[in-house]
Formats: structure tokens, C-alpha cells, sequence
């Protein structure tokens, strides 16, 4: 994991679609949306098994060495090239340690079509 | 809102903060007992813009939102081109660990 200076420590989300559901429904999203686990990408019945269109993904995986090399290689080469277009996506600095899942389901939830389920008011609607 | 008053506005947000520690804890898996403990896995979300085609990888631990890939008006997040990004997180491990989870959003009906 980078350096970085964290203000805030949280425990960690556990990588469970239920939880992930019933936190978004709290914060202020709608019943109509939920949390489905990708047992296979590589397996089409599997696929077929998750409700079309998806609006966002979250993943969830293990940190290492060969992860954080990566990483430092791609934020030099990358994100300066990047094209980030007029209006672009809403993007949280994280800032509160070991909370990624928040801040991955705050990401899903305030950009694309998930927007237009978020109820009023709610956190996700003043952030995004 | 910028950016950085959402910072300021999910690390002040007492409601957020206890909504997620009451979903957190309830979790199966070992709660460590010092948040101050490094965990050894991470998330990153992938989401299509709402104001264009392009697919990105959003991840506050990054120096900002990363473009990946561009969709059609049609596309989702599972088109054949979201999970070629997702393949290169799994096979960069390759090898190593291969406890990869993946959570999608969609209809709950």
C-alpha cells in the first residue's frame, strides 16, 4: 500500500454483496439497486447469472509487492496522459485508512447511472 | 462540491461513519481489534462516466480517476472489454495469491 497519511482509521469491509447492499440502501440509494457477486468472468453461464446492465463493478484483491510496483509505474506513466474528459467523474482522495470498500462503493454510487438512484437527500447526492 | 470539500465531507460525515462501522462489524470474517492495522487487501471500483463512453478505475489510494477503456451507448460494466481490464488485475498475480473477489451493481428485481 502506498505511504500516505491516513487522518482516520476504520475496520475493513468484508468483500460480501449483502453487506455491500445493505450499506448502500442506509447511505441513501435505492431497493431498486443491490450488490451481486461475479462468481466467473470467464465462465458465460456464470455471467449470465448477474442482471444486465451493470452499472459499476468493485474489486476486491490482494495487495503485494508485484500490486504496489505496478501501481508506482502506472501513477508515473499514466495519469498525466490520461484523458479526462470535461466533466470528469467524481473521485474521492482516500483519507480514512482500510476503508477502500467505502470509498469504492462511494465511487459506484456517485458516477454513471447509479446516480439516478440515489434518493434526496442523502451523502451521495451532496458529493456528487 | 470539489474535491477537496467531498474529502472533508466523508471523513467529517458522522452519520456515514456510523452507518458503515454498523455494517462493518457485522461482517463474517475476523474483525481486527486496532483499525490502526494494515489490511492486506484492497478495492477499487470501475464505473462508466455519466457524461461520456469512458470506463474508469476509480481508486482514492491513486493520484486521481484513471481512464480505461471506452464503451458504447449500449455497453455496460460487463462488456468483453471491462472484464480484459479486470483479467489484468487477476493475471498480474498469477502465480500469487488468487483470492480475487468481485462485486457487481445492478437491479435488485
Amino acid at each position: 500500500m502506498p505511504e500516505l497519511t491516513y487522518k482516520k482509521h476504520y475496520i475493513p469491509l468484508e468483500s460480501n454483496p449483502v453487506l455491500f447492499t445493505e450499506l448502500i440502501h442506509k447511505i441513501g440509494i435505492s431497493q431498486d439497486l443491490e450488490f451481486h457477486d461475479v462468481i466467473s468472468i470467464d465462465d458465460s453461464e456464470a455471467l449470465a447469472f448477474v442482471p444486465r446492465p451493470v452499472l459499476a463493478l468493485i474489486l476486491v484483491f490482494p495487495t503485494s509487492q508485484r500490486y504496489n510496483d505496478h501501481i508506482a509505474q502506472e501513477d508515473f506513466e499514466t495519469i498525466s496522459k490520461s484523458k479526462i474528459e470535461d466533466k470528469p467523474p467524481v473521485w474521492f482522495k482516500q483519507t480514512i485508512n482500510n476503508a477502500c470498500g467505502l470509498y469504492a462503493i462511494l465511487h459506484a454510487i456517485c458516477n454513471g447511472l447509479p446516480r439516478e438512484y440515489i434518493c434526496e437527500p442523502s451523502p451521495p447526492r451532496n458529493m456528487s | 462540491m470539489d474535491g477537496a470539500g467531498r474529502v472533508e465531507a466523508i471523513e467529517e460525515n458522522r452519520d456515514l461513519e456510523a452507518v458503515y462501522r454498523s455494517v462493518a462489524t457485522r461482517g463474517d470474517s475476523e474483525v481486527p481489534t486496532n483499525p490502526e492495522d494494515e489490511v492486506d487487501f484492497h478495492y477499487v471500483c470501475f464505473v462508466k462516466s455519466h457524461s461520456s463512453s469512458v470506463f474508469y478505475e476509480l481508486d482514492g489510494d491513486r493520484k486521481g480517476p484513471m481512464n480505461k477503456c471506452s464503451l458504447g451507448p449500449e455497453e455496460d460494466a460487463l462488456a468483453d472489454q471491462c472484464l480484459t481490464v479486470v483479467r489484468e488485475y487477476i493475471s498480474r498475480e498469477r502465480g500469487g495469491n488468487p483470492n480475487f473477489g468481485l462485486l457487481a451493481l445492478a437491479s435488485s428485481k
